[in-house]
């Protein structure tokens, strides 16, 4: 669905963005893009979208080449951008409609649709609210109902959940699923996200990848993977005993967050807390794909 | 279809400026042609008011035009609209067709008074096509000028200065006989001078120099200035030079 091969990048001030990047992403697949500012995620989108002309290397959306033939992605890719952007003074609605009628839609079938994407988003009670009275998260709802109302095949969203609350995070998913794009390519900072969803991720830095991987091997390539965070009814208790056996710890007022080599050692400390006093509350990352990324951007940095 | 979807896009986009508009497009307007015609004793209402519809049409509708071109243009709006079923030049046209609508009835308004007042007689109407042609250059002008200053920051006091030069070198008020020869120079570079220029004669005003090569500058100005913007916005490539 999108093939990118030894993509390359470098501005007219000497600046090279991206280097020899290469990946896929198939029919069905979910594929996730991580790395952190100035990584060249976005470099690496507006190629896609056809912006910005690759130095060297190829793209290929749906079988057509999108550098000679940039305009084939209107109507075929959806995009969800990074910027809350909106229109101050259209309706919700209003802007679907606009979208679906440049696609030619008309009449009863222009409402219908128009209702479905509401559905979809979950909007339909805010379908007459303005732009200029809509929350970031509801216009992040609207960019994406912008994008999925005309039904594209492949979808590229950028941070698609940044500035959104928790619940609006789920509608987005929700959203997302049920417009069953062929696939989709996820640019995120929300780590917990891209494990949650996509089935590949390529963490980015410096304009390459330095690694690729489902979630769970990304998270396994260091071994600062598992984590726990808990609130002991003894606090005291705990640090003496971490402090002691010389376990890598943090505490913030109650609450620990310990960090072990491998999920053996992690359940066996676990065990050992459990004997000196009660836990109120517990949360186990094994492996931790956060700490893995951050790892592996520290190394990525070093060399 | 397209088109005028673009253009209703742009009509209910501009809702809440409603009190903006109507200050600019009717209060601001009209009352200076009141002024004009109260204070003007003595000398053309039609000279007047045929300079108020241009100066009006360089301010209200060439400079927002500029604006509005300069802000379609800006990253974040052409990662949205590459994905749009519509190509970047209709949406910069329907959108310049949508402000033409908007000055439209002061137009209107104002050069049918400037007929009406003209001593030229029925011959006056062959100002209405001088002046179609003033406000046609003037959209491609606008369109130029907001794909070629994309930086906003600097659009922001560029266009309003570029407006006060255009109106400041051209005999809008003021007639350009008796000027000294280097400004007589500098007006005949204005391109406004040119719209004037097409515009008065039809309502019995002496032209400043043949009428056809003031519709010759205007069209070449226009084409190769419309060639530049056209070229802009057809290439997708836009963001690869930006600022």
């Amino acid at each position: 669905m999108i093939e990118v091969v030894d993509l390359t990048k470098v501005y007219p001030n000497g600046t090279r963005a991206n280097a020899g990047l290469s990946f896929a992403v198939h029919e069905g697949e979910v594929v996730g893009v991580i790395g952190p500012n100035g990584a060249g995620k976005t470099t690496l989108i507006r190629q896609l979208l056809g912006l910005l002309k690759p130095t060297s290397g190829r793209i290929r959306i749906l079988d057509c080449d999108v550098v000679r033939h940039p305009h084939m992605i209107k109507g075929r890719v959806g995009y969800v951008p990074q910027a809350p952007g909106f229109y101050p003074s259209l309706t919700v609605e209003e802007v679907i409609s606009f979208v679906l009628s440049l696609k030619g839609l008309r009449g009863a079938a222009l409402r219908e649709r128009v209702m479905e994407t509401l559905t979809l988003i979950g909007l339909e009670q805010s379908a007459r609210l303005f732009g200029y009275q809509l929350s970031y998260g509801m216009a992040k709802l609207v960019l994406l109902g912008m994008a999925i109302c005309q039904n594209p095949p492949v979808l590229i969203l950028d941070e698609p959940t940044a500035m959104v609350d928790i619940e609006r995070k789920e509608r987005v998913w929700q959203a997302i699923t049920a417009a069953r794009a062929r696939a989709v390519l996820l640019a995120s900072h929300d780590i917990h996200e891209v494990r949650e969803h996509c089935t590949r991720v390529y963490l980015m830095l410096g304009g390459k990848f330095i690694a690729e991987g489902p979630p769970h091997e990304i998270a396994a390539l260091t071994r600062l993977s598992t984590v726990i965070t808990l609130v002991a009814e003894n606090p005291q208790r705990v640090e003496e005993m971490l402090v002691k056996s010389g376990d890598m710890f943090s505490r913030k007022g109650e609450v620990f967050e310990i960090i072990f080599p491998e999920l053996g050692m992690a359940l066996a400390r676990l065990e050992q807390i459990r004997q000196v006093t009660a836990l109120r509350y517990i949360y186990v990352e094994a492996p931790s794909l956060e700490k893995a990324v951050k790892a592996l951007l520290w190394e990525g940095r070093a060399q | 279809m397209k088109f005028w979807n673009v253009i209703l896009l742009e009509l209910k986009g501009m809702r809440v400026y409603k009190v903006f508009l109507f200050i600019n497009l009717v209060v601001l307007p009209f009352s200076y042609a009141v002024v004009l015609l109260l204070a003007g004793a003595g000398q053309d209402y039609s000279y007047l008011l045929s300079g108020l519809v241009v100066a009006s049409l360089v301010g209200s509708f060439m400079g927002v035009v500029a604006q509005r071109v300069s802000n379609l243009v800006q990253p974040q709006v052409l990662e949205l609209y590459a994905v749009l079923p519509a190509r970047m030049e209709l949406m910069v046209v329907g959108t310049v067709a949508a402000y033409a609508l908007l000055v439209l009835p002061q137009v209107v308004v104002l050069m049918g008074l400037a007929i009406g007042l003209s001593r030229a007689g029925m011959e006056a109407l062959l100002a209405i096509p001088g002046t179609l042609l003033g406000l046609l250059f003037l959209a491609v002008l606008g369109v130029f000028l907001g794909t070629l200053i994309r930086n906003p920051f600097k659009a922001q006091g560029l266009f309003p200065l570029l407006s006060f030069l255009l109106l400041l070198a051209a005999p809008v008020y003021y007639k350009a006989e008796g000027l000294p020869r280097v400004y007589v120079v500098l007006v005949f570079l204005n391109p406004l001078t040119h719209v004037l220029n097409v515009v008065r004669p039809p309502l019995g005003f002496t032209p400043l120099w043949d009428i056809r090569v003031s519709i010759g500058l205007l069209l070449i100005g226009g084409g190769l200035m419309g060639a530049y913007a056209l070229r802009s916005l057809r290439n997708p490539k836009m963001l690869e030079r930006f600022f």
